[in-house]
């Protein structure tokens, strides 16, 4: 909202600068965004639009809130009395009051069209909205004083009854500035008998458009339906200073002030005379009382004001405060704050007038509540930890994606502004590659990454969300088994029992390989028990056996089979890769590690002696390996 | 036995200068020297001469092995140095490190989790419910036309447009009193640029209890502020409005750029909004089933990706999350 000062200085007394409005209006809570502009004289303010108070996309409302503050009375503009016994010369039907909550017009003849003061066309002008003729300029002009949109028509283009209604399918109409829209049962209209005058609330027509000839007009001041006119602004793309408006809670009782306003300035300028006006107002609103006991400035604010103070404070907002008891006070909220519905409401009008740089700052001193974390936070956590410690770098990748093909079924989206980006993502492994790519660019000659992150998938109807680690290795002399030893370790120092269900790995290219593995079957896994820290090394005594078995036999078989042979074997693994020899068969080589599963006995040979015999059975009779002795 | 442990040495003194000292080191202390041989005889010895003569082998042990150390340091210094160049680069090990976003986030937990705060999560596809209905924002709220929503199916599924929603959950859920934090993400339907993603990252925080008030909020975010930004930072704490809480605060801190003279960044604001917070609504509280005149609290929340993105000297939003970013 754009605020020449020299035109807020015309309803509040005071001698701050600018910048010092500036830096008050936004402790209160009206931001000051941008500079301080100069245009042609007049000092332009730009504050942030609060979506909750209409009232201060107006002069007249920010001068209020000044008011408060500096602690002056506000300076009203002055109305004219509306010819309230005279029914206008046209006919004026509203057809749904769900649209239109009311509807207020006043018919003005035989308006000159002398020049305005130069001083209120440069204000209008510095405001932002170009000077078009005195009549357009003087309803402009309440409207952006007042806050309550108005619209001049042209009296004699007007064709027999003037009607608020919903557009018809398809219905044409050219607004003005020539744009030609086809409207829809959603939009709602003002039309004639003829047809379409203005998109109600939003913008007027070429048809009965005010020109320089125009002497008598029907000013309309009304408030629709916010939904409808946002949602029928952004259809046909067009957002006005009335649009922006009348898309918030205006409260009804504002068109009357309008008006007033208008007539005011119509007689003043352009020596107009009201001829009739008509009010269609279904349901009168109420004035709102609300009940306030002063204790709760202290139990939400936790600031202490005497009854008095909060009295002022909120009669300095025009909030009409009055004590009832010693604690309590009873509130009329007046018609332009429509923001105010409840007690806590009044609560942040005390606390902002009184000033947030009032607050004392207190860390709760309660007794912190039970702790909630969610176990997976610290069981990721821990995994990222191990996978950077394992030389792997986190990458966070889009989830929203384009994927060819998918083994699950996958979510899409509604309403993706990208087709590239129209689903969410089913594995890591697309974010992985790019990240891979990018990475290849820099000339990294092993890379390793990773990310913890969801997949997303239909299933049973459902939508799933599921946690997921994805790896990617890529690297000249980087292997399958790399990603395996990743995903043993894992298990390990998770203390989860090895299964491998839960992860697989693809070989993406020559040197890359990809892993993907589901944490959330990870946490959920059989634990397994084991100590994490040694402080002795066990006495152990090493065996090698070294045996030549088909080509067939998979080796993660016999060193399972060789793991539970025994409770004196302590550690199985593979001395080196298995090479492949003629005639269909390879040599194993594998080292043994035998120690007493009591930490504090020795081993001695000839305990061991018989499990060795006892492997070498097993490998010739289980596995027809042919053992070297 | 001490016998033929002299003979050993006797031998070894003659062979010393004509033999090569690893061929004398294999021939004498070798799995299969004499030496070696002796200890394995010591077993049929009394236990008295067991003690003497391991102790004659040991020492005549320790004897060849000083001479032969010298003699191999001497042949050492008489051939011309290895190529050791200690000037050359060392082998670096590849290190592994967190992507910047998971840097902050764990740095801003560990300012909450000292305060007691759990960290708390929740979907991302949520339900219009959550997302809107229970956070005070019903559906002709002007703020949901604020966020382009992206939908899944309207108009009840949608990806959460910010972590509130968690906070609907956990208020449902959870036991009061409570205190959480939820970094995650959350997504619009945006076009995209430097400062815009579709998916980008909040961190929301809620404390709920008995007699909480607005210097129990301003306490916790202005010590939070100082953890983040430094003892000396200031700060401006200000009326501001969301539609989850009344009253409602933003929180700037002073442009570190033009110290609040107004500039470019601060976009002449002479400060830059941090987070949003306030009491938390007592429409939302009664949604989520919690009696309003027994409890109270707050709520605040922040994007994270600016903070990351200074943090990290980065100016494009896209960088952080499509896979051009490298950590060094």
């Amino acid at each position: 909202m754009k605020v020449p000062i020299e035109w807020l200085k015309q309803y509040v007394d005071t001698s701050l600068e600018a910048d010092e409005i500036g830096v008050k209006l936004t402790e209160i809570g009206h931001m000051q965004d941008g500079k301080i502009d100069n245009k042609e004289g007049i000092t332009v303010m730009d504050l942030e639009v609060r979506q909750n108070r209409p009232d201060v996309l107006s002069i007249i409302g920010v001068a209020r809130e000044l008011s408060a503050i500096v602690q002056t009375k506000l300076k009203y503009p002055d109305l004219s009395d509306l010819p309230k016994a005279k029914a206008n010369e046209i006919k004026i039907e509203v057809e749904s009051f769900q649209s239109c909550y009311r509807f207020n017009t006043l018919v003005i003849k035989n308006l000159s069209s002398n020049p305005l003061p130069v001083q209120m066309v440069a204000l209008l002008t510095a405001y932002g909205m170009p000077s078009i003729n005195p009549i357009v300029d003087i309803s402009n002009y309440v409207m952006i004083e007042l806050g309550q949109p108005l619209h001049a028509f042209n009296l004699d283009s007007i064709e027999g009854t003037l009607v608020v209604r919903a557009a018809t399918h398809d219905e044409e109409f050219t607004a003005l500035g020539g744009k030609k829209l086809k409207l829809t049962p959603d939009d709602i209209v003002i039309a004639d008998n003829r047809g379409v005058l203005a998109l109600a609330g939003i913008i007027g027509g070429e048809r009965a458009k005010v020109d320089n000839k125009t002497t008598d007009i029907l000013l309309e001041a009304a408030v629709y339906n916010q939904a409808s006119i946002r949602r029928t602004s952004a259809r046909h793309g067009i957002r006005t200073e009335a649009s922006t408006r009348l898309e918030k809670f205006l409260h009804p009782k504002g068109t009357e002030v309008a008006l007033s306003r208008a007539l005011n300035l119509y007689s003043q300028f352009c020596s107009g005379k009201a001829v009739g006006s008509t009010d269609l107002y279904y349901n009168e609103a109420k004035e709102l009382k609300l009940s306030f006991s002063t204790s709760q400035v202290l139990k939400i604010g936790g600031v202490k004001l005497s009854i008095n103070e909060i009295v002022s404070i909120l009669n300095r907002l025009e909030l009409k405060a009055k004590k009832k008891s010693a604690q309590l006070i009873e509130v009329s909220i007046p018609y332009f704050r429509t923001d105010l519905t409840i007690e806590e409401d009044l609560i942040e009008e005390v606390l902002r007038i009184h000033g947030y740089e009032n607050i004392p700052a207190i860390l709760p001193n309660m007794a912190p509540p039970k702790n909630i974390q969610f176990p997976y936070v610290d069981f990721e956590m821990t995994i990222r930890n191990f996978m950077t410690a394992c030389g792997y770098s986190e990458q966070i990748t889009a989830p929203l994606v384009q994927e060819n093909s998918s083994a699950l079924l996958p979510i899409r989206l509604e309403n993706s502004l990208t087709k590239t980006k129209d689903m969410l993502r089913t594995t890591l492994r697309h974010g992985l590659e790019q990240s891979d790519k990018n990475w290849l660019k820099y000339g990294y000659p092993r890379i390793a990454l990773f990310e913890v992150g969801k997949i997303y998938y239909q299933s049973n109807d459902e939508y799933k969300e599921r946690r997921t680690l994805g790896v990617i290795l890529h690297h000249k002399s980087g292997s399958y088994f790399d990603l395996k030893g990743v995903v043993e370790v894992l298990f390990e120092k998770l203390k989860r029992r090895p299964d491998d269900s839960l992860y697989s790995i693809v070989k993406i290219d020559k040197n890359a390989f990809y892993l993907e593995f589901d944490i959330e079957a990870l946490i959920n896994a059989e634990t397994v028990d084991g100590r994490e820290v040694l402080t002795e090394p066990p006495q152990q005594i090493f065996h090698d056996f070294s045996f030549i078995v088909s080509q067939d036999q998979a080796v993660g078989a016999i060193i399972d089979a060789l793991k539970s042979i025994s409770p004196l074997v302590y550690q199985v693994t593979l001395g080196e890769m298995p090479k492949m020899l003629k005639g269909g068969t390879k040599s194993v080589f594998i080292h043994i590690a035998f120690s007493n599963s009591n930490n504090n006995v020795n081993i001695s040979n000839e305990d061991v002696e018989p499990v060795r015999k006892d492997i070498v059975s097993l490998l010739e009779s289980k596995f027809s390996a042919r053992v070297r002795k | 036995m001490e016998d033929k442990i002299s003979k050993i040495k006797q031998n070894f003194e003659k062979e010393e200068g004509k033999i090569s000292p690893p061929e004398l080191r294999i021939k004498y202390l070798g799995r299969h020297s004499e030496l070696n041989g002796l200890l394995h005889e010591l077993a049929t010895l009394s236990d008295a001469q067991k003690k003497a003569t391991g102790s004659s082998i040991n020492k005549l042990k320790k004897y060849i092995e000083t001479q032969l150390d010298s003699l191999e340091s001497l042949s050492d210094n008489s051939q011309p140095s290895e190529d050791f160049d200690p000037t050359l680069p060392g082998n670096k090990p590849q290190v592994g490190s967190l992507h910047p976003t998971t840097k902050v986030i764990n740095l801003i937990n560990q300012f909450f989790i000292y305060q007691g705060y759990s960290v708390y999560e929740g979907p991302e596809i949520e339900t219009e419910e959550n997302n809107f209905g229970k956070l005070n924002l019903p559906s002709d709220h002007p703020a949901r036309e604020l966020m382009d929503t992206l939908y899944i199916k309207q108009p009840e599924y949608l990806l959460r447009t910010h972590t509130s929603s968690v906070e609907a959950r956990a208020l449902t859920n959870e036991a009061l009193p409570i205190r959480i934090v939820v970094p995650g993400k959350v997504y619009r339907n945006e076009t995209e640029n430097t400062t815009n993603n579709s998916m980008f990252y909040q961190y929301e925080g809620l404390l709920v209890d008995h007699g909480v008030n607005m210097s129990h909020l301003k306490g916790t975010l202005i010590a939070f502020v100082k953890y983040l930004y430094g003892e000396d930072v200031k700060t401006r704490f200000r009326c501001k409005y969301y539609p989850q809480v009344e009253p409602g605060v933003g929180l700037d801190i002073e442009c570190p750029f033009c110290l609040s003279v107004g500039c470019m960044v601060c976009k002449y604001r002479g400060f830059i909004e941090i987070l949003g917070a306030g009491m938390v609504h007592p429409n939302m509280l009664k949604s989520c089933g919690i009696d309003h005149t027994k409890y109270s609290g707050f709520a605040f929340g922040m994007g994270l990706d600016r903070l990351v993105m200074t943090k990290y000297e980065i100016a494009d939003i896209r960088k952080l999350y499509n896979g051009e970013l490298v950590t060094l």
